[in-house]
């Protein structure tokens, strides 16, 4: 049977440090179309661009479990290049790495739920390792 | 002075002005207007190339081309392979003045704008100049 991975394969580590209570990541990942459609053309062309990545990820708040990235846009003062990370998005033995900015932080708390934080993120600059 | 072949890049975007017949108007106390008629050629005509996300190799043949139309006070001719592709023989005829004799120089210099590592998009504005 063909090896599948599920919720519970998947993790997220931050600047080395693997986070806790992690409901659900996701990650895409685009490639700008440059169109070089030419007017002798009877099809629109297009070449590869800018590359560019983004995500978000859902933590449970249970104990400190999403502080280090709620921290890095929930905060006094202005945000700064410091609050970028390395950011790690893994399921099994597969992983994308890559450096953040978070651009997002949501908390929300309800009745009779468990709190839970929301986060999205910029990937910055090229990816630096994919292992899919 | 000589004739030089515009660089076989195919343009993305052109847009292009027959110009005017040489007249002389004048206008009567009572409103009638009367045309003298200078010319029997039009002149000034206008043809404005884009070349949006070519290769930067193609967009510095481009700016060879101005150097090379200004350097020996030449003018540049049109083909298929460039300026009028795309175009029927008819409309190329104009697109190319090849049937007025106008004189194809660059009005402005070529603009170059960087989009992408090695790519760039250019925009070139020919004048259609009538020669003594």
């Amino acid at each position: 049977m063909a090896q599948f991975f599920s919720g519970k394969d998947g993790k997220v580590t931050v600047d080395g440090q693997q986070l806790g209570r992690i409901r659900s990541w996701s990650f895409s990942s685009s490639v700008e179309a440059l169109e070089v459609t030419s007017l002798a053309d009877v099809a629109r062309d297009y070449t590869a661009g800018l590359k560019s990545g983004s995500g978000s990820c859902t933590a449970w708040y249970y104990g400190d479990a999403p502080v280090p990235l709620l921290s890095k846009v929930v905060k006094t003062g202005a945000a700064t290049d410091a609050d970028m990370v390395t950011m790690t998005l893994g399921w099994g033995d597969r992983a994308v790495t890559f450096k953040a900015l978070l651009t997002s932080g949501e908390i929300s708390c309800q009745v009779g739920e468990v709190m839970q934080a929301n986060l999205s993120f910029n990937v910055c600059g090229d990816l630096a390792e994919v292992n899919l | 002075m000589a004739a030089i072949p515009f660089p076989p890049v195919l343009p993305t975007g052109r847009s292009y002005s027959p110009g005017r017949y040489a007249q002389s108007e004048f206008q009567s106390l009572n409103g009638a207007t009367t045309i003298l008629r200078l010319g029997s050629q039009r002149h000034e005509s206008e043809l404005s190339l884009d070349f949006d996300n070519i290769t930067d190799d193609n967009a510095a043949l481009i700016l060879a081309s101005y150097d090379a139309q200004n350097i020996g006070d030449n003018w540049v001719q049109f083909d298929a392979s460039n300026g009028t592709a795309g175009a029927s023989a008819q409309l190329a005829a104009y697109l190319g003045e090849t049937i007025t004799g106008l004189r194809w120089r660059y009005a402005d210099p070529p603009q170059v704008r960087s989009v992408f590592p090695g790519r760039s998009s250019v925009t070139v504005k020919m004048r259609g100049y009538l020669d003594s």
